[in-house]
């Protein structure tokens, strides 16, 4: 083997804060040889970012490094002082972190943040660093680069102040780049563009890459190498390939089964893993996965295993498990007991219809003020839904499927009711609810109650659970005290959370727990719909099954139907029974779940499918993934919306926009010019 | 930006008008109408008549709001019931001086702020943390004329350093001829402005501080103190433009005192001197300037956000 670039030994990591200690990390080792990717998984919490964070001496106030050796180029960085470790930063290690909107400063031009390091770390002038910086901006495919220059990072998208943060981790061309979650807070099509990018640029550099995420899907097809982490701990390392066809550790095979990807059926519950990711600021023994393990024993809870190789394994692939899963693929995984499907009371589903819209049209004026209203309807406004028109049945999963932006959230808000419509009608259960003014309306909106993706924002955090539980009952005007009261504790029993919940506050629960409370609050009503607005994307792939199951569950009990919106097609495919697909404020494409996402007839569904990162690094690259960014709403192009970024776009499509078809199959609409055959997408999401 | 400009300056436009329309209002609230404010109590009944008639108070009010705003414009702001001089020159004689006062009281209260603010948030917690926390605190909480007193008494009566009477010359360029004199009422003035800005510089520094843009430019190899210069000072300073501003005002009230304390001879004293004798011409003309001086403290804090910050520039 070559000597390895970087070389992670025992690092432990201690982090100190509110009067507690944390043990982040527990004697990690990583080697990374020259020009190697390694990617980092596990769920938040497990140390990921740590070790990423460790290596450039980032790590966040009270973190300190208490033992271990990080060997880079044959210095330490773990004992060096700030001095060294300012050189190698932005210089032989760049760094690019998650979140382009607020990691990029905010007063400074482009030109000036991308050439910062060069004019730091090399002799370069101030003329040659902007001439350079210029240059990296072209590299990163940032359109008229010598223009960008001078502006500022709110005048730039998202996906391109990614592109921006990479030219600034790349200009000194260092040997390693550390990309921390890069693409998590992106578009799926932007997150395929910027993952490109950075391979595209890997190679032309011979960098060595970490890849830290959560997202299986993202790191199957980037790296050579995965490590997964656990509780701080290295669980199972492994070269791409075995670890995705054959996991070992319990852990990283629980993880897998609980893609929603990776689902028996739409019938079926998704597999999960029971309770919670440890809090590190105890000193457990044993191994850190054995409270939520199937396989346990009590070796398991007294004796730590340590990482290492067994029979039937690649070179390479080492893990930490006494009990592993056999060599060979596909060996059953133990998590959660899988209870057998109920049958789904069909009978329910034509019970009609539950939610009507109509041509429904959402407009916001783009500057509101006394002067923008003298200027009358010249001015510009956002046209955020454009004419939709769907129905939802009695019990059914509507999901709505699409990037940020083309406006599936507005949509929610109009049919909670929060917002009306510029035109356009929504009625529900026979009823035109845009109509609905004073008592009425407060009446009718007990029937449809929204789940938001961040559930703890949405709640008043001096509240206690029981408290936020009973308000819309209060609110209503139903019930005693005492029956309040009781619904409570029955609402706390339907999501799975113990009933002293109640006299907790929500600050004292984790990320899963609030949603299944959040969940819990769209239920005190006892509604008819709910509309749920990306409620699982904030969580990890272990706790989004459980709540996932736990919708599906309620739903067949109570006869409930969701209005689900993601931007998520594995989890919507696996949810939904009816899919609309939405592109700048249209409907492009509905129909059952099924044929949408399997046949699909839009090419923008099509691209979509195309760019998914899919959890399996066997799955060939898609041929002509989806290109180009989103159009402002403000000024959506003439004709088919789509077309500016559609492969298949000709003169009719920008002239005349396209009427909703059935070329395939009944039920299976389609708002396009050129619809394709409807054969199997190349790609299957589950 | 050059929109953004004329937009606000529409604005400012427009309040002033307003601003000049109370000053009207107030002007017919004088007590027995301007004419027993100036021919006295023992005028006949003709003369109040014919000095109406003169001033044109017997027609209607409209009108004799244009005319007051005519005459303002021409930069007319009536007579000194007392001082037997035009309220427009006087004011144009004391203006500088007092602009001068709050303007190197504001100077130096940012000269002193903002590092001291800075230095607080990178010690937070720290011994010189608490310590300027508490001065601050002090100092914020001290009635201006409480602390003059203390300062006379320390730096004037205990060691003469400096004079307890402020520069009595006519001319800004006369006052600023003798620094020695200016230091007590300008470092009485600042002090409280200090407290205040200083505490608000530490809290938005820490706030930048904790910004993930910050932890950007450390994984570029900058060091501590380039990061505050390159990269905090500028989004930190934006918070502390809009301060700036809204301070305009409450420093008036500041100089109003500070001017009777060191005998200083800025429009405060004038101000504090005319309404010991009701000298009420030129109390609205000093209202009528602060108004005008509030607004423009508002523009200029408009301006400053938008240099500072070039979100705000887009969107206004």
């Amino acid at each position: 083997m070559t000597t390895p670039l970087l070389s992670i030994e025992d690092l432990s990591v201690e982090i100190t804060g509110r009067g507690r200690t944390v043990q982040a990390l527990e004697r990690v080792s990583l080697d990374l040889a020259p020009g190697e990717a390694l990617g980092i998984v596990g769920e938040s919490g497990c140390g990921k970012t740590m070790t990423a964070l460790s290596v450039l001496g980032l790590l966040p106030g009270g973190g300190r490094i208490t033992g271990g050796r990080i060997r880079f180029d044959g210095t330490d960085l773990a004992a060096a002082p700030e001095r060294t470790l300012r050189d190698v930063r932005g210089h032989t290690i760049g760094m690019v972190f998650q979140d382009p909107l607020t990691s990029l400063n905010p007063t400074m031009t482009i030109g000036a943040q991308v050439a910062e390091p060069l004019l730091l770390h090399t002799g370069a002038s101030r003329a040659a660093a902007r001439e350079k910086a210029e240059d990296m901006l072209r590299l990163v495919g940032m359109p008229r680069p010598a223009e960008r220059m001078s502006h500022h990072p709110h005048q730039l998208s998202g996906g391109m102040r990614q592109r921006v943060a990479i030219a600034m981790a790349l200009i000194c061309e260092p040997r390693l780049l550390i990309a921390d979650e890069p693409t998590t807070a992106l578009d799926v099509t932007t997150q395929h563009q910027i993952l490109e990018l950075i391979d595209e640029l890997r190679a032309r550099l011979g960098m060595a890459m970490i890849l830290v995420t959560h997202d299986l899907g993202v790191i199957a097809r980037r790296v050579d190498r995965v490590a997964v982490m656990y509780g701080g701990k290295v669980a199972e390392q492994a070269p791409v390939h075995e670890l995705f066809t054959a996991p070992r550790h319990r852990y990283t095979q629980a993880l897998f089964a609980a893609l929603p990807e990776r689902a028996a059926g739409r019938d079926r519950p998704l597999a999960t893993i029971p309770g919670l990711p440890p809090a590190l600021d105890t000193r457990t023994t044993g191994c850190r996965f054995a409270p939520r393990c199937g396989f346990a024993t009590e070796e398991c809870q007294e004796r730590e295993p340590r990482l290492s190789r067994s029979g039937g394994t690649a070179p390479g692939h080492v893990f930490a498990c006494f009990h592993p899963a056999g060599p060979a693929p596909d060996d059953d995984a133990r998590t959660e007991p899988v209870p057998l499907p109920s049958p789904r009371p069909a009978a329910r589903k034509d019970e009609g219809t539950l939610l009507r819209l109509t041509d429904v049209v959402k407009d916001y004026p783009l500057r509101a003020g006394p002067f923008a209203r003298r200027r009358g309807s010249a001015a510009r406004q956002v046209s955020a839904v454009a004419g939709i028109s769907l129905t939802v049945r009695r019990g059914e999963t509507y999901g709505i499927v699409g990037e940020s932006g083309c406006g599936k959230s507005t949509l929610g808000r109009l049919v909670v009711g929060m917002e009306a419509p510029t035109s356009g009608t929504i009625s529900f259960a026979g009823r035109d609810i845009t109509a609905l003014r004073g008592r009425e309306l407060r009446a009718h909106r007990r029937d449809i109650q929204l789940m938001f993706q961040d559930s703890y924002a949405a709640m008043d955090p001096r509240m206690r659970v029981g408290a936020l539980l009973r308000e819309p009952l209060a609110v209503q005007g139903i019930g005693d005290r005492a029956a309040r009261r009781d619904r409570t504790a029955r609402l706390l029993d339907d999501v799975g959370l113990p009933r002293g919940a109640a006299d907790r506050y929500p600050h004292e629960f984790s990320g899963g727990q609030r949603q299944r409370l959040g969940l819990a609050r769209a239920l005190a009503l006892n509604p008819a719909l709910i509309v749920a607005d990306e409620p699982v994307s904030a969580l990890d792939v272990s706790v989004q099954a459980q709540i996932l199951n736990l919708m599906r569950d309620l739903q067949r009990e109570k006869g409930i139907g969701y209005l689900f919106i993601s931007h998520d097609l594995a989890v919507v495919r696996h949810l939904a029974d009816t899919v609309g697909v939405m592109y700048l404020g249209k409907l492009v494409e509905t129909g059952p779940a099924e044929a949408v996402l399997a046949r699909p007839l839009h090419p923008y569904t099509r691209g979509l499918l195309d760019t998914v990162n899919v959890p399996d690094p066997r799955v060939a690259p898609a041929a002509a993934p989806l290109g180009g960014e989103t159009p402002s709403a403000a000024e959506p192009p003439s004709g088919c919306r789509f077309r500016t970024r559609c492969p298949l776009a000709r003169e009719v499509c920008a002239t005349t926009e396209p009427p909703p078809a059935e070329p395939a199959t009944p039920g299976h609409r389609v708002a396009c010019h050129f619809p394709l055959p409807g054969v199997a997408s190349g790609v299957s999401v589950g | 930006m050059a929109r953004f400009l004329i937009k606000r300056l529409a604005q400012a436009a427009v309040v002033l008008l307003l601003v000049s329309v109370i000053v009207f209002v107030l002007l017919h609230m004088l007590p027995g109408g301007p004419a027993r404010a100036i021919l006295g109590v023992q005028a006949t009944p003709q003369a109040v008549a014919h000095f109406n008639h003169q001033q044109g108070y017997d027609r209607s009010l409209p009108e004799q709001y244009a005319l007051y705003l005519g005459r303002l414009f021409s930069g007319d702001l009536g007579e000194s019931y007392k001082l037997n001089q035009s309220v427009a020159s006087l004011l144009a004689e004391r203006l500088p001086r007092t602009a001068l006062l709050a303007g190197l009281a504001i100077a130096l209260a940012a000269v002193l702020a903002v590092p001291l603010g800075i230095l607080q948030a990178v010690r937070r917690g720290k011994a010189a943390d608490h310590v300027l926390t508490g001065a601050a605190f002090l100092a914020y909480a001290t009635p201006v004329f409480f602390l003059g007193l203390v300062l006379v008494l320390l730096f004037s009566q205990q060691i003469p350093l400096f004079p307890a009477q402020a520069p009595q010359a006519d001319t800004v360029s006369g006052i600023l001829a003798e620094p020695r004199a200016l230091v007590l009422p300008v470092v009485t003035t600042a002090l409280g402005i200090v407290a205040a800005f200083s505490r608000y510089m530490r809290s938005a520094v820490l706030d930048n501080l904790g910004e993930e843009y910050v932890r950007t430019a450390r994984a570029k190899g900058q060091s501590g103190a380039r990061i505050m210069v390159r990269h905090v000072l500028r989004n930190a300073l934006i918070p502390l433009a809009t301060l700036l501003g809204l301070y305009l005002p409450t420093l008036f009230s500041g100089t109003l005192v500070v001017e009777s304390m060191f005998n200083y001879p800025g429009m405060g004293l004038l101000f504090w001197s005319a309404a010991q004798g009701s000298d009420f011409p030129i109390l609205l003309g000093v209202t009528l300037v602060v108004g005008v001086a509030t607004v423009l403290g508002s523009l200029l804090t408009d301006i400053a956000y938008a240099v500072l910050d070039p979100r705000i520039r887009s969107v206004a």
